[in-house]
């Protein structure tokens, strides 16, 4: 139950990192953004 | 910026980190694949650990267990490597045995990946090499370097501390199995850290209601008291600044028959010593085998540079060669320390007052130059396996167990392991190379 609940937020959080993604107009924090979404994408896929 | 413009940026940005994540976790992934392994003609069965607990059928903790029945009355012996996927040789040895083993009287079991959920990733910033390769006179075999605890994307979270189990799930599954209500699984209650919940050799005697390792353990325990296990032998690995390190760890039960083998074992010229379990540090295979069943249950170190904290770069030869340069030079750190307090000692001693420390040990086992080999590491266990079975059979000769075709020690020392693997494609062991060079 707790590792659903943990997902739920890990993919909360990177959702909010995509929109900010598409919402930010300098590219160096565009590039963060990508950065930040590759762990949490593969945390939530239940790869790593 | 134009919003098209943003959007159409953030897009391509978007697909070039998800083409990254897919790399990333396309290996990650390829680590939860099991090298194939060819058991000998003489492998009588195949079986899975989930039969011996069922709910672990389908799930990352359900393993090989090969069988080889000799067919004739007498004792059953069991060999875990893989325990810690960490420990590589520990794991080589026990591929080596279910690749070359023959049982001439008994049964033998080998569990060559006791936790396969720990073969499935490696430790986390340290820089561990996922595979090492040992070349056999066919080309190379691949085997993956693994961590010592259950991959935690198969179990999570961790608690804070984790406490050894015993308890009223055991009292509820005796209930459950009133076949099994007279097991007694020892106290447990030992307080570890909260990662010692993935560790293997820290969940015993396992929990079948409980976490995927404590599964596994209570599995492995079923498995020895229903197959009658008499001997059970868990390969290890330790680092050379770790005490217990080329020894044998034996219940008190086996202490003899360990004793008695490391007699044996220096006419082979492997020097071994023989260490007592502790009934206070619970968890443990050697200790919680032996107190749950009549089982004589004994655990193998050997010495093993790449998991230690004070290696230098992790590297394929360093788990392969057992060499690592800043290992060296922490033994001449050792003895030039010694010497020092040696000295100070000596003066102290001189004007009559309290000399102090004399000596420190950093590492527990020498580090020679040349490095600690695969065959040397792997070949101690081979070797110290057989002694055992001969020194178990002196003992208990009314339920004797046979085994043969495993390498002899020399041969594993001068030619590694390699010759005693089968290829790549299945081809079979080569053995020691003969004098026209052939295999």
């Amino acid at each position: 139950m707790i590792t659903w609940v943990y997902l739920a937020i890990v993919a909360y959080v990177l959702g909010l990192v995509v929109w900010n993604l598409y919402r930010e107009e300098d590219l160096g924090f565009q590039i963060t953004a990508v950065m930040v979404a590759i762990p949490l994408v593969l945390r939530v896929a239940g790869v790593k | 910026m134009e919003r098209r413009n943003r959007i159409a940026r953030a897009s391509g940005l978007l697909a070039a980190g998800l083409a990254i994540a897919a790399v990333a976790g396309t290996r990650f992934v390829s680590q939860w694949r099991s090298e194939p392994l060819f058991p000998s003609p003489a492998m009588t069965q195949l079986r899975m650990l989930s039969e011996w607990h069922e709910p672990l059928e389908g799930t990352a903790g359900d393993t090989e267990v090969y069988v080889y029945d000799s067919g004739t009355e007498g004792g059953t012996l069991l060999v875990l490597g893989g325990t810690h996927p960490n420990e590589p040789a520990a794991h080589v040895a026990a591929v080596a045995m279910v690749e070359n083993l023959e049982a001439t009287a008994g049964r033998v079991l080998v569990i060559p990946r006791a936790n396969r959920a720990a073969f499935m990733h490696n430790d986390s910033q340290e820089a561990m090499v996922q595979r090492y390769a040992i070349e056999t006179p066919h080309g190379a075999r691949t085997f993956r370097n693994g961590s010592r605890f259950t991959n935690p994307v198969r179990q999570w979270p961790d608690p804070t501390i984790y406490i050894n189990p015993r308890g009223e799930h055991w009292d509820d599954y005796a209930a459950e199995h009133p076949d099994h209500a007279e097991w007694n699984p020892g106290p447990g209650g030992q307080v570890l850290a909260g990662v010692d919940s993935r560790n293997l050799n820290r969940v015993y005697p396992g929990d079948p209601n409980g976490t995927l390792t404590e599964q596994i353990g209570h599995a492995i325990l079923t498995m020895i008291r229903e197959e009658n296990v008499d001997l059970a032998i868990d390969f290890h690995e330790a680092s050379p600044e770790y005490p217990t390190i080329n020894v044998m760890v034996a219940h008190q039960r086996a202490e003899g028959i360990a004793t008695w083998a490391e007699l044996l074992l220096s006419d082979d010229g492997v020097q071994i010593a023989t260490d007592s379990s502790s009934p206070r540090l619970r968890g443990l295979s050697h200790r919680e085998w032996g107190d749950a069943d009549d089982v004589l249950s004994v655990l193998f170190e050997s010495a093993n540079v790449s998991q230690g904290r004070l290696k230098g770069r992790t590297t394929e030869e360093q788990i392969t060669e057992g060499f690592d340069e800043t290992y060296l030079r922490a033994q001449i750190i050792q003895g030039q320390l010694n010497e020092k307090l040696a000295a100070r000692a000596a003066d102290a001693d001189e004007r009559g007052e309290e000399a102090g420390e004399r000596s420190r040990r950093i590492l527990y086992v020498e580090i020679p130059e040349e490095g600690t080999p695969m065959g040397v590491r792997a070949g101690r266990h081979i070797t110290a396996a057989q002694r055992l079975v001969e020194a178990y059979n002196d003992e208990y000769f009314e339920r004797p167990i046979g085994i043969a075709g495993l390498p002899e020690y020399g041969d594993l020392v001068r030619y590694g392991v390699g010759p005693f693997l089968h290829g790549p494609e299945g081809e079979p062991p080569a053995g020691p190379p003969t004098e026209d060079g052939g295999g």
